[in-house]
């Protein structure tokens, strides 16, 4: 059964996985033609700033998106070796703590956001607000995400190595 | 216990500098010192140098927020605060005893009130020098020998407008990527305080430096304004004088020290070159015009800079 | 101190247990926080933003992206079979050419893990049709899966350049000649092995066959000539050398290993998310230093060092213990992030070149990608070849060895990694 909540998400993470793609592809034409327009002489100076934004945004998407399949790497040696009802409960557990700094994280976001949206981006002339802004998003995406592997977890369906570790790729 | 720790506050203080720069010992052996001693402990003052809390961008934030109470800043403010541009003017100021009577005087005050939105109080200011160029191509004897040197810039509007005005090929470049970029031939050349190049190692791989001073790339003493305001008439009157007496230190031992540097690297083989400085100012006039321009309120200040140099021409 | 203190348990604790790594150090860089009584979660954010907000970690995705497209084109199977038609004819040579396959593929790839899952994929059940102990093949594959991180490019290289401000063209040039030794290193242990086990000896190919496979090999192996290349002459910084291999890779898996558009997708999405496994931890470690910073914490380990000894070999041997230690417990990614703002400064302090002192803080720290109980390299192998990480260990240990006198060998000859970097 697919709730409303599940919904939601599955529209946020494909509009969320769309945008992470068409970022890294940017980035590549961005920086690629930067140097061609260079050997010729030419250079423009927003290159630099344009190219570290929309990386922020990529790698943040990007972060979200592997919450979702959970390849985060993490040490999982004691986990399961406990019986399943300790697993469940330390389970709980871990994304009680994950929530409680996602949490942090989300609310410090804001502030940060309200404080400083008034400087601005050197050569863009924007405001920096449009690159912070990336970590509130993130964290609230990851919020709602963590509500549902609590679901996940009651009704015994998370599963910590669902996706394989020969697809975990972090150095 | 809030009322305990309201006798015994402590100031971070952010900068970039290195930990054995110059200014960074001033104001372990100055600011520090007289601030304790002065305040009997009553006032702490902790230094973080070298970005350890943060590059420039995040303590100027910092400061606004107060997460840092105070830090040492560059010219980032420009980006937020156009009237701090006008520091950054090419040729503004004709000497450091003019820069200094500027930005440690009343004309200073009136463009730090700009910053008092931000709840930012700049409390002194003191120079990291006069910037002047160098280069792999050839000597700058004269503006003609500009084209077709490729120069670095750093992420900032006024620079990049200047030395394209100058007649120089520009290159944004982050600072970490410029010693090997000028030694790879990357870019030519670079400008930075006289100072700054040498201690960085960039003159290492250049063969000419023209002394230019076309820029004043200034340092400022900033304190949060909720911080400042907690503290007693006595203690701000410290510190105020402290930052002052810090920033004077620093400004005498810049200007001594660049005869010496000159000297240094003519030993090591540059070619030190003095061009006529008429030219260029005439060039890079339209940019000043264009600033005042679109921040007309600005023209009285630039007008009272201008006049206030008159006295400091010998 | 109890910051200190507070740090180690809640980190060690919060791993431990089974929180990802990523969130175990935000949440001790909250803990640290509380004990620091400042009550910051803006800086949090703040800090999150700023360990992504930087020009040359953009190389990471890039390097990311190349390696998957190579990957995917299959060009790790000819990279096999060249190997094979150089050295797989002598006693033992399937071993030989994992180690050697390894060190090419490094040439492509700035991941160990990447390394692993693409060579030890086809080589482990190679290995094992043809008599090799499984045991064996999976410790090997480990083992010389390493150099991915220490030849060119290097994502951990390039993390450190970023934060210690250091240029990531001369550290890759310093992890040139390591990365050649440890490759060399583990092939005089596999000449040790196959005799005494008596593997078995390869097919001797022609003249002919030879160049056969070199024909279509030598495209790839023409990428990691053109990084270094771009790099030593100043045609472009480290970033730029990223985005030239995914560009290189893009035309030469279009021209030559028919890599169609419609795979696009699924290889930019595979580069974005494992990009985002390495930001999401440099983005908490940042908010991590910040507070240990306000705390003083590199100062005071500092100061407390030079207390000790100021020693240069001393100091650098103190070096080597902790960080193989450190190494068995975290990753190399945040080990990086934690230690190389602390440690820096203090080699600093004893003369250490910087570069010289970045390469042997990831090749030591690298090793701890195949020591247990925290090895991702081991966790992905061991995946592979349907080992338990127990059974491995007794044929690690002669690597963890070889691999230690290595270790030894470039830190206490800088001439081995600072040459390279010399001549730009
Ligand atoms: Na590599
Ligand atoms: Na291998």
């Amino acid at each position: 059964m697919e709730s409303i909540f599940d919904k939601i998400l599955s529209k946020i993470y494909k509009l969320m996985d769309i945008l992470m793609i068409l970022s890294i592809l940017s980035l590549v034409i961005i920086v690629f033609s930067n140097i061609i327009f260079r050997y010729f002489g030419k250079s423009f100076t927003w290159i630099d700033e344009t190219s570290r934004l929309i990386f922020v945004w990529m790698a943040l998407l990007a972060a979200v998106n592997g919450y979702k399949i959970n390849i985060h790497p993490s040490f999982t040696s004691f986990l399961n070796k406990l019986d399943k009802n300790k697993r469940k409960i330390l389970l709980y557990i871990i994304n009680f703590l994950i929530l409680a700094f996602l949490i942090y994280l989300f609310k410090g976001g804001i502030d940060y956001v309200n404080s400083t949206k008034h400087n601005k981006i050197a050569i863009l002339n924007i405001s920096v607000a449009w690159k912070y802004l990336a970590v509130p998003v993130a964290s609230f995406v990851m919020i709602l995400e963590t509500l549902r592997k609590f679901i996940y977890i009651y009704k015994d369906e998370f599963f910590l190595d669902e996706y394989e570790m020969t697809e975990i790729n972090n150095n | 216990k809030r009322e305990d720790s309201k006798d015994e506050i402590t100031l971070k203080i952010a900068h970039y500098y290195a930990v054995d720069h110059p200014v960074n010992r001033y104001f372990e052996e100055v600011f520090k010192q007289k601030v304790e001693s002065e305040t009997n402990g009553s006032v702490k003052v902790q230094i973080y140098p070298n970005s350890q809390l943060g590059d420039e961008q995040e303590f100027v934030e910092g400061v606004q927020l107060g997460t840092v109470e105070m830090a040492l800043t560059g010219n980032l403010w420009e980006n937020t605060v156009p009237e701090f541009r006008i520091m950054q003017m090419p040729f503004m100021f004709v000497n450091y005893d003019h820069a200094n009577a500027v930005l440690n005087g009343p004309i200073g005050q009136k463009i730090y009130e700009y910053l008092e939105p931000l709840n930012v109080k700049v409390l002194a200011s003191f120079p990291n020098g006069f910037r002047v160029i160098s280069n792999n191509r050839r000597p700058i004897n004269s503006i003609d020998d500009i084209p077709g040197i490729k120069m670095r810039v750093f992420q900032g509007e006024t620079i990049i407008k200047l030395m394209n005005i100058l007649g120089f090929e520009t290159i944004v470049l982050p600072i970490s990527e410029l010693f090997t970029s000028l030694q790879q031939g990357v870019v030519d050349g670079q400008d930075n305080p006289l100072a700054t190049s040498f201690y960085n190692g960039y003159y290492e791989v250049q063969k000419y430096v023209a002394i230019t001073n076309h820029m004043y790339s200034p340092g400022y003493i900033v304190i949060n304004n909720n911080v400042w305001n907690k503290l007693t008439k006595e203690q701000q009157k410290i510190i105020e004088n402290a930052a002052k007496e810090t920033a004077f230190k620093i400004k005498e031992a810049v200007k001594n020290q660049e005869e010496q540097i000159i000297q240094k690297i003519e030993e090591q083989g540059i070619v030190v070159t003095y061009p006529d400085l008429l030219p260029f100012i005439e060039k890079v006039s339209p940019l000043i015009d264009e600033y005042i321009n679109s921040h007309p309120h600005t023209e009285s200040i630039i007008k009272e800079i201008k006049e206030l140099a008159n006295e400091y021409l010998k | 101190m109890s910051i200190i203190v507070a740090f180690l348990v809640s980190l060690l604790g919060f791993t431990f247990i089974g929180v990802p790594i990523a969130f175990g150090i935000g949440l001790t860089s909250l803990i640290t926080m509380f004990l620091l009584e400042m009550d910051m979660p803006s800086i949090l954010a703040r800090r999150f933003v700023t360990g992504i907000d930087i020009y040359t970690l953009m190389a990471i995705p890039f390097f990311m992206l190349a390696g998957e497209i190579m990957n995917k084109a299959g060009i790790v199977k000819d990279l096999l079979k060249f190997t094979n038609a150089i050295i797989g004819r002598i006693r033992g040579g399937l071993a030989y050419v994992n180690v050697l396959a390894s060190m090419f593929f490094a040439g492509i790839s700035g991941s160990a893990v990447a390394d692993t899952s693409a060579i030890g994929s086809l080589i482990i059940p190679m290995m094992e049709e043809n008599g090799y102990d499984k045991k064996f093949s999976t410790a090997i594959t480990s083992s010389s899966a390493i150099i991915g991180v220490i030849i060119p490019p290097s994502i951990p290289m390039i993390i450190v350049g970023s934060i210690a401000q250091i240029s990531v063209a001369r550290l890759f040039l310093g992890g040139m000649i390591p990365g050649i030794l440890i490759g060399l290193g583990l092939m005089l242990y596999c000449y040790y092995i196959s005799k005494k086990r008596n593997y078995p000896i390869g097919e001797k190919i022609t003249f002919k066959q030879f160049l056969n496979v070199l024909k279509t090999t030598i495209w790839a192996l023409i990428l990691p000539g053109i990084i270094l290349v771009g790099i030593i002459g100043g045609f472009f910084t480290a970033t730029e050398a990223g985005v030239i291999a995914v560009v290189y890779a893009i035309v030469i898996s279009f021209v030559f290993y028919g890599v169609k558009l419609k795979d696009y997708p699924n290889i930019l999405r595979e580069a974005c998310l494992n990009t985002g496994i390495v930001m999401l931890v440099c983005a908490s470690a940042m908010a991590l230093t910040w507070f240990l910073g306000v705390a003083q914490v590199p100062q005071n380990l500092s100061n407390f060092l030079l207390s000790i000894s100021d020693n240069k070999l001393l100091f650098l041997f103190f070096i080597n213990v902790i960080l193989f230690l450190v190494g068995m417990v975290v990753d190399l990614t945040p080990a990086l992030f934690l230690l190389v703002p602390i440690l820096l400064p203090v080699s600093l302090n004893y003369g250490i070149d910087p570069i010289h002192f970045s390469i042997i803080m990831v090749a030591n720290l690298s090793v701890g990608l195949i020591t247990p109980p925290v090895g991702t390299v081991l966790y992905v192998a061991t995946s592979i070849s349907k080992l338990k990480l127990e059974q491995l260990i007794k044929e690690m240990l002669p690597m963890y060895i070889i691999l230690f006198i290595l270790l030894l060998i470039i830190t206490y000859l800088p001439i081995v990694v600072l040459w390279l970097p010399s001549l730009i």
